[in-house]
């Protein structure tokens, strides 16, 4: 009785298996990887993140080098600075003070030769250099 | 007496001058004619852009041989278009254009992708508890896409001094979803002098 019961229950086990195979099977398509499953279920659970730029456009642009741009920008920056610095306090109305145009005025390489009535015209490290000898 | 004739002239002349120096002026022109003002991408780029494109994709193989061995028109998602130029561009521009030709002509299908079909099946949803059972559309009957459509945009920009050029590739590809099979690549360049 208790062999019969064994038998009866290793059968039903075996077509349970053997069925559960051949729909397995039966879902793949010829050539299809066996481990598709895996796949599908990995990215299905990214599919709201993966499809969500569908017809958009994302940027990923650069900054691209442009000389004459980059010319107006430090004129720019320059004016800005001068701006700031001559409506500081700072700046007394004799010399040049620390201006970016003549960045080395001010700054211990010009000794203004009494103010600004000397206030040269030209660059320091040019022929300007024969003031001081 | 002409003195003040003279005057009066003088001052309207130059009060008029002085207005419509102030005044913005507007004037319509059509999206077909080309203005390059700053050099940058316009709308003269973007519709080459699609002239080109569209016939291309139109013309290709990949139509004629989906149609022979599937036996019906081919359904195309548009995916991601990635701007890696140096410039803000729109895709949808172009893309746009492509899409009407594709249902114009009527030899390719088109359906939603990205926030538009996330959309619609909102709207989906939200019949399935409001709207009368006759009329109420139902999940999992949508049309799959046999294709994807994707692209990218980049550009180069070589400058010195006042002169520049600006070079942009627009590039759009087609591939098979079901075998990532490429089937399509369609590219236009631009190229522009621009002198400052």
């Amino acid at each position: 009785m208790k062999r019969s019961l064994f038998l009866t229950f290793l059968a039903a086990g075996l077509a349970v298996m053997s069925l559960s195979a051949r729909a397995q099977q039966r879902t793949l398509e010829p050539d299809q990887n066996p481990r598709a499953r895996e796949s599908a279920g990995k990215y299905s659970r990214m599919i709201d993140s993966l499809t969500s730029n569908q017809g958009a456009t994302v940027q990923n642009t650069y900054k691209a080098y442009d000389w004459y741009e980059a010319r107006e920008a430090r004129r720019q920056e320059r004016r800005a600075y001068n701006a700031v610095y001559f409506n500081s306090g700072y700046y007394s109305d004799y010399g040049f003070g620390s201006s970016l145009f003549y960045p080395a005025y001010g700054r211990g390489y010009y000794n203004n030769f009494g103010g600004a009535y000397f206030a040269p015209t030209f660059r320091i490290g040019g022929r300007g250099n024969r003031f001081y000898h | 007496m002409q003195l003040k004739k003279t005057v009066a002239i003088a001052v309207f002349a130059v009060s008029a001058l002085a207005i419509s120096s102030c005044s913005r002026q507007v004037t319509r022109i059509n999206p077909d004619q080309a203005v390059d003002i700053s050099g940058n991408w316009n709308n003269t780029d973007s519709r080459m852009v699609a002239q080109e494109l569209t016939t291309n994709i139109l013309n290709a193989a990949w139509l004629n041989n989906h149609t022979q061995q599937a036996g019906k028109k081919p359904v195309v998602v548009v995916g991601m278009v990635q701007n890696k130029s140096h410039e803000h561009i729109e895709a949808e521009t172009f893309i746009k254009d492509l899409e009407q030709s594709f249902l114009q002509t009527q030899r390719i299908g088109l359906v939603q992708g990205g926030k538009k079909r996330e959309e619609l099946r909102g709207e989906k949803a939200d019949q399935q508890t409001n709207a009368s059972v006759s009329t109420m559309k139902k999940f999992g009957l949508e049309s799959g896409a046999d294709f994807i459509l994707q692209g990218s945009i980049n550009s180069i920009v070589d400058s010195h001094k006042r002169q520049k050029v600006v070079y942009y590739q627009v590039n759009l590809e087609l591939t098979n979803i079901q075998t990532n099979e490429v089937v399509w690549i369609g590219d236009k360049k631009i190229a522009k002098y621009v002198k400052n």
